[in-house]
């Protein structure tokens, strides 16, 4: 018996947006928290200047 | 503490994006389509290897439990953290990915399917590990704590891979004793996407640990120079 093909490809595609969407935001939620923590560490590291002075 | 990225992690960047796109190329140019599922069936390349790496993430954090229950060096837990989290990452494309798959081919999004449903725990009770943790000040217990948990968690990880042998289940198995088991053929170009997209990600899994871990480090660093600067 001939069955035709299903068209799935929304289905596709939604899921190849999430594998590529998701580490996306996982890499951009690292860098902004790493600049975060640069900026803490400018403003630890002249605390503890002004602190010796 | 040295800031400036190590070579190795530097070369994995560049492997990885290389392996993305070769990854893509094989995945919509180079595997047939399946005739039954249709175009569907190319979610299988990503779904599978996220959904194992997953228990390899949360298995990492076991390790790390372990390691840093003997030795007390924190960055075992440095180590479990990022695991964690890029644990949830890689479950999360899973189970989206998973619902996006069944809505064709089950007919439903969602079905309290033993797999679905064990994973679906999984994910939640390291959802909670992270949760617990920010609520921990002291580092110490912090660490004591994520280790703990870390070594209890993983509980749930041979429960939900063995659902689907245990109970009965409509969720496909990939990974069989044998090919009745697993309920799966696959053509050449299928299998060498499948295999390649596994190495992918396993590449990217390592990648995106180091790159945790790392930050992980430096927050640390960061909250031992504040304590110096409140005790001061």
């Amino acid at each position: 018996m001939y069955t035709q093909t299903p068209d799935t490809s929304w289905y596709m595609i939604a899921a190849y947006t999430v594998f590529i969407t998701l580490p996306i935001l996982f890499i951009a939620s690292m860098i902004w928290r790493h600049r975060n923590l640069k900026r803490d560490e400018e403003m630890i590291s002249n605390l503890l200047k002004d602190e010796r002075k | 503490m040295s800031t400036s990225t190590p070579k190795a992690l530097q070369t994995l960047n560049i492997v990885s994006i290389l392996m993305f796109i070769i990854s893509l190329g094989l995945v919509f140019l180079y595997a047939p389509r399946e005739a039954v599922m249709g175009e569907a069936q190319r979610i299988f390349y990503y779904h599978v290897p996220s959904a194992w790496l997953s228990f390899v993430a949360f298995g990492v954090t076991l390790i790390a439990g372990i390691g840093y229950l003997r030795t007390n060096d924190h960055r075992w837990d440095h180590l479990g953290i990022a695991s964690v989290e890029v644990g949830i990452v890689f479950a999360i494309m899973a189970l989206l990915s998973g619902m996006l798959w069944a809505r064709p081919i089950w007919n439903t999004w969602w079905t309290w399917d033993p797999r679905l449903t064990t994973y679906t725990i999984l994910l939640l009770i390291y959802f909670a590990y992270l949760m617990l943790r920010q609520g921990i000040e002291d580092p110490d217990k912090r660490a004591r704590f994520g280790s703990v948990y870390g070594i209890v968690g993983f509980i749930s990880v041979p429960i939900t891979y063995f659902s689907i042998y245990l109970w009965r289940t409509i969720h496909p198995a990939v990974f069989g004793r044998n090919e009745s088991e697993t309920k799966m053929s696959m053509e050449p170009q299928m299998l060498q996407t499948f295999i390649f997209c596994n190495i992918f990600f396993m590449v990217l899994f390592v990648t995106l640990l180091w790159h945790r871990f790392r930050l992980e480090a430096k927050t640390a660093h960061i909250e031992e120079l504040r304590m110096k600067v409140s005790n001061a």
